[in-house]
Parts: structure tokens; C-alpha cells; sequence
């Protein structure tokens, strides 16, 4: 009785190792999509005028520089963002949010904050944030 | 009655098994970290247990489904909770501060308390459904051996 139970319990473990080894090995993702496309900062600054940009890092930090024609965005108040960015954007437009540097979480949760209040799904999030932004 | 109550419980334990797997896989990254912390393994081996891990539960889960490996999958489904459990005691009792990571990041809040008295109703689950099929695939292999003799 037990040797049949391990038998098919050889044969289970067997049959979960071909794609456990496969994702070990290739260490493949299995996570959802993500939330929001990115742009890479190479696409972004070739056509940097066709975005709407929106900085998301603290307010010292913005005035120090920014990307051209950027809004600057504070969670903590987002409707002053927002009333900001409704003056240069149209419905069409995609908005570009950065934040200091790669996964800023920041970022994400005024892409999502935006996402709703413009009721649109133009939102992207720059790759590298603004670390990777060529500075002259 | 007694058929009724074996589908529900092979229900209940392979959608239980199904839906740990799946939060797993869609988040391999807390996974390797959820298995990482219970510091019982090194950080290279922990990731060989996080993308095995769910597969292991697919089978067991899929495993209970199918007449020809229900034994193996129950035996299967039992050592996984017992498993369980012996990870989350021993770091219990080294006072580590975990979460189970049982099922991805969605378990974050769950104290260890709640996931050994969650996991002794699995294993109770596990129990009935072995011995259920033990029960099951008895007169089948006594036949078999009758046969062969």
C-alpha cells in the first residue's frame, strides 16, 4: 500500500519538476502584467515634447531642475498637481510621471492617483525615473 | 453522505493548494523571500524551493483528481502540510518574526497562531482523504496480488 502511495507520488513529483526546473533554471516570471507601461528614457527624450511630464519627487528637488515643461506633483496634495497639469494637457496626450530613481514607488502611486482623475489609460512611468535622465 | 463529504474535502484542500500556487507563482519574488526568511536553507537552495514549490502544489492539487495517483497525491498533500508546519514551529520557536508566505503576499498579516490552527484543519483534511482512498484502493490491490499468486 505505501510503496503504490509513493509510486504515484514519484510520479507527481516528477511531473512538477519539468516546469519547477524550467522556472529555476530560466528563472522565468509568472507575474501579471505590469500596471503601468514604461518608456525607456532613449523613446522619452527623442519626442520628449509629445508627453505630458509630471515630477513626482520633492518639491527642492524639482526647482533644482526637471525635465522641460515638467508639472511638479505632491502626493500630499494632488489636486495642486493636478490643477497644474490640466492647463498643458488634452485628452490623448500621454502623461510620462517620474520619480527619483528604478521602481519608484512614489511614482506608481501618482500614475494610479492620475490614471483615475484624468479617466485615462495614457499613464506611463519612465524607465529609470529621473537618475537615468540625461542632464546636458 | 460519506462520498459527499470526500468531494468537499478534495475540493476544499485542492482549491486551497491551486490558489497557494497560483499567488505564488504571480509573485516569485516574495516567494523566494517568504521562503528565505524562515532561514533554514541558504538563499540559492530557497530559490530552488520557491519555483518548486508551486508546481508541487499543482500536482498535489491536480494529483487528488485523477483515480490512478489519489493515493500519492493525498500521501503528497499531507507531507506538504506537515512540512508546513514543521518551518512555521521551528521559526516559532527560534522567535524569527515571519509571515508564511503560504499564500504569496496576500497572508502578510496572518499571525503564525491563525496558520497553525489553518494548517491543522488542512491536515486534518489530508488525513481524511488518505484513508479514504487508502480505504478505497484496498480491495484493488488485494485482487491484484490475489491474481498474481
Amino acid at each position: 500500500m505505501f510503496a503504490t502511495a509513493l509510486r504515484q507520488l514519484l510520479v507527481l513529483l516528477t511531473a512538477a519538476a519539468i516546469p519547477g526546473a524550467a522556472t529555476f533554471l530560466f528563472d522565468l516570471k509568472w507575474k501579471a502584467p505590469p500596471e503601468f507601461a514604461s518608456i525607456s528614457v532613449r523613446d522619452a527624450s527623442a519626442d520628449a515634447g509629445k508627453f505630458v511630464w509630471v515630477d513626482v519627487r520633492a518639491f527642492e528637488r524639482y526647482e533644482q531642475s526637471h525635465i522641460l515643461n515638467a508639472v511638479s506633483f505632491d502626493e500630499a496634495y494632488p489636486e495642486a498637481g493636478l490643477e497644474s497639469l490640466l492647463k498643458i494637457w488634452k485628452p490623448g496626450r500621454s502623461v510620462v510621471v517620474y520619480g527619483e530613481g528604478v521602481g519608484s514607488e512614489r511614482a506608481e502611486r501618482a500614475a494610479r492617483w492620475l490614471k483615475k482623475a484624468l479617466d485615462t489609460k495614457k499613464v506611463l512611468l519612465l524607465e529609470g525615473g529621473w537618475a537615468t535622465w540625461p542632464k546636458n | 453522505m460519506r462520498p459527499f463529504l470526500m468531494l468537499l474535502a478534495r475540493s476544499a484542500l485542492s482549491g486551497i493548494f491551486l490558489a497557494a500556487a497560483v499567488l505564488k507563482l504571480r509573485d516569485p519574488d516574495a516567494t523566494l523571500l517568504a521562503v528565505f526568511q524562515y532561514k533554514l536553507i541558504s538563499w540559492s537552495a530557497s530559490g530552488a524551493v520557491a519555483s518548486f514549490l508551486p508546481f508541487v502544489e499543482i500536482a498535489a492539487a491536480v494529483g487528488l483528481w485523477i483515480p490512478r495517483v489519489r493515493l500519492g497525491a493525498a500521501l503528497l498533500a499531507l507531507s506538504l502540510v506537515v512540512l508546513f508546519m514543521a518551518a512555521l514551529g521551528s521559526a516559532v520557536a527560534r522567535n524569527l518574526d515571519v509571515t508564511c508566505g503560504c499564500f504569496g503576499t496576500s497572508d502578510l498579516n496572518t499571525t503564525a497562531l491563525r496558520r497553525f490552527a489553518e494548517d491543522a484543519v488542512l491536515l486534518a483534511l489530508c488525513g481524511a482523504l488518505w484513508f479514504e482512498e487508502k480505504r478505497r484502493i484496498r480491495p484493488k490491490l488485494r485482487s491484484r496480488r490475489n491474481d498474481g499468486s
